[in-house]
This record gives C-alpha cells, structure tokens and sequence, in this order.
C-alpha cells in the first residue's frame, strides 16, 4: 500500500510543477527560486501529515492520528492559503479587468 | 512408572554438572522481542504482564540452549545462560555486545530499535570470536531529559536524578529495587509489571519514519529529547491502552 501511495504523491507532485510552470507562463511572469523552495516545503509537509496519519491509524494509535491530523491539516491550510497569495494562484482583491465608464 | 521414563530419569541424574562458566573468554548474547502488540493491549501491570516477560524468557532460553547446544558439537564448551539459571549478569553482557546501552530504570538495557522491550539470554563459550564493541546511541543523553519511566512507574522506584551515579564501580541511573520488587510481587492489578517498558518513548510504538525521525533527534540533543518525551505525551503515545490488541481475558480476583 505504502508502494501505492509513494508513487500516487510522486504523480500529484510532477502534475503539481508542471501546472505551477504552465500558470507562471501564462501569467508570463516566473516563480522566484525561494517560492520554489516554499511551495515544496509545503508539499513535503502536506504528505507527512497525510503520511503519519495513515501510519497512526493502520498501528491503531487513534489519539496520535487525530492529534496529527488536527495539527497537520491546520498549517496545510493556512500555509496553502499563504502560499496560494505569494503564487498568485488565489488573489481575492485581483480586479476583474472591467472598466466602469463614468 | 514405564520403564523407558525410569530409564530416561536415570540417565539425566548420571549427567555431570554443566561447568562453570567463570573461564570462558566469551558470552553470545540473544534477545528476543517481548510482542509490542500485546505491549500496547495492556497497561504494563495487568494480566499479561508477567507472561509477556516469561514468553520472551522461554524463547532466549531456548535460543540459547539449541546455540550452546549446538557449540558443544562443535567441540568447545559452552553454557547457555537463561532465566532461572544465569550465571552473568545480563545487562553488562548485553552493553558489552554492542546490543544496547543502560536505560534509566537502572537494569535494562536499551536496544536502538526494540528499546528495552525485550527479554535477554547469553551463551558463554570458548569457541574463538571476533568481539563486538559497545555502541553509543545516545541513550544516556536521552534519558537525562526523558523521564516518562520515573514518571509512570506505579512503585516510584525509579530515579529522577538527571545524571548517572556510580553505585558499585558502574556509572547508572540507580532505581529502588526494593520498591519495584515489592509492587512487582504484591501487584493487585494484575501479574508483575513492565509499565516503564510500557511507557518508553523508544519502544512504545511501530518502526516508522515518524519514529525514526522522533529517536534520531532525540539522541542527538537534550532539548529534542525533552521535545520527543513531550510529543509523545501530546499524541497519547505509551499511555494508551489498544482495545484490539487486548487477546487474553483478566483475572482480578486471581491478584487480590
């Protein structure tokens, strides 16, 4: 299963760079190397978290994997949304490119 | 009685001693996991607790013997070293095979993946070796900051001290053996107790990356020590009681 999985996160994680470089040249402007190196950061963290839960529960260690999974998932999503903003990718203050006439 | 078992009985009392072991150069060391899924079903004092042990004494006994056993067929001598009928002291032997080093409940050793949850047997020999050495895995640093077994210990015979203490020419923490002794046999939850090996952060969970990465920082510095101890209080880990896990049926009746 831990074979399964592997490969699945080392999927997501190729379809991940390419996505990430095809709106980085759509939007024509390049990912600093620091944004990189956060981006990846939070993908290792994500799959740790996703990781240590499914070990916990397998080993029937239920507190652990809910303590986990509370902890992991809350820097996950708070750190995605950061991430998402210093991307670009989720910008909720971006004009819709519509000019109102006066 | 039949007479092949009369004939068996007589042979056995014609057998000499086994000699004593004081002159062999050598001792062989075996240990033999204690189960940590049952480890896990129990509290550390109940039921089980006693059988744990005397399983794992059963199987490096046997280990044991069929090694000397076999030793002696090679020509050289040979004498298995089990419970019951032990003429070393273990935990030295155990440090001196490089399979662990002392723990802070004073008489266990510590092995790098099993942590003390094991149970010990030796041969000792004059079958020419090649000597392992001790290893340093960072234990004694580990347990100065830990301190779960001190704190768990239903008899309190374990010592909070942070450093070691030399007691008897050796440097270790010192527990109050009377103490674990007297819980141990006049235990009225269950049969014995390994609730320190319950407990430790070492051995209290599967092999991992989450459990290498936690016992690699951890026997590297003082603080990720305590920072380990610590996380492993939060995620409830060597104090939980596995429901699943629980395969034998209690007595309490049977410990009043």
């Amino acid at each position: 299963m831990y074979s399964v999985l592997a490969f699945f996160f080392g999927a997501v994680a190729v379809l991940g760079v390419i996505r990430l470089l095809q709106f980085s040249k759509a939007r024509d402007a390049r990912l600093k190397w620091h944004v990189w190196v956060a981006v990846a950061a939070w993908y290792f963290w994500t799959v740790a978290g996703i990781s240590f839960v499914i070990i916990n529960v397998a080993d029937k260690h239920f507190k652990a994997a809910g303590t986990g999974a509370f902890i992991f998932f809350m820097v996950t999503v708070l750190a995605g949304v950061l991430l998402a903003r210093l991307t670009g990718i989720f910008n909720p203050f971006k004009s819709s490119g519509q000019q109102v006439d006066a | 009685m039949p007479e092949e078992r009369r004939q068996t009985t007589a042979k056995l009392s014609d057998l000499k001693p086994v000699p004593e072991n004081q002159h062999y150069p050598y001792v062989i060391v075996v240990l033999v996991d204690q189960n940590l899924k049952t480890m896990l079903g129990s509290t550390g004092y109940d039921g089980i607790s006693g059988s744990m042990s005397m399983n794992s004494y059963l199987f490096s006994g046997l280990i044991a013997c069929t090694l000397a056993a076999y030793i002696r067929n090679l020509g050289y001598n040979a004498r298995a070293q089990h419970c019951a009928n032990y003429q070393v002291t273990l935990p030295p032997a155990i440090i001196s095979a490089g399979l662990g080093e002392m723990s802070r409940t004073g008489e266990c050793a510590l092995h790098p993946r099993l942590g003390f949850r094991h149970k010990a047997a030796a041969v000792t020999t004059d079958l020419p070796l090649l000597p392992d050495k001790p290893i340093d895995f960072g234990v004694a640093e580990f347990c100065s900051k830990c301190k779960k077994c001190a704190e768990h210990c239903p008899a309190g015979a374990i010592s909070f001290d942070r450093d070691q203490k030399e007691f008897n020419g050796y440097y270790k923490w010192v527990n109050d053996m009377p103490k674990c002794t007297v819980f141990r046999t006049t235990n009225s939850e269950g049969s014995s107790c390994g609730r320190c090996m319950k407990v430790c952060p070492w051995n209290n969970k599967e092999q991992s990356w989450v459990h290498s990465v936690g016992t690699w920082a951890a026997s590297r510095s003082g603080m990720a020590a305590k920072l380990l101890k610590d996380i492993d209080d939060m995620f409830g880990y060597g104090t939980e009681v596995v429901q699943e896990y629980r395969w034998w049926l209690e007595w309490p009746e049977l410990y009043k």
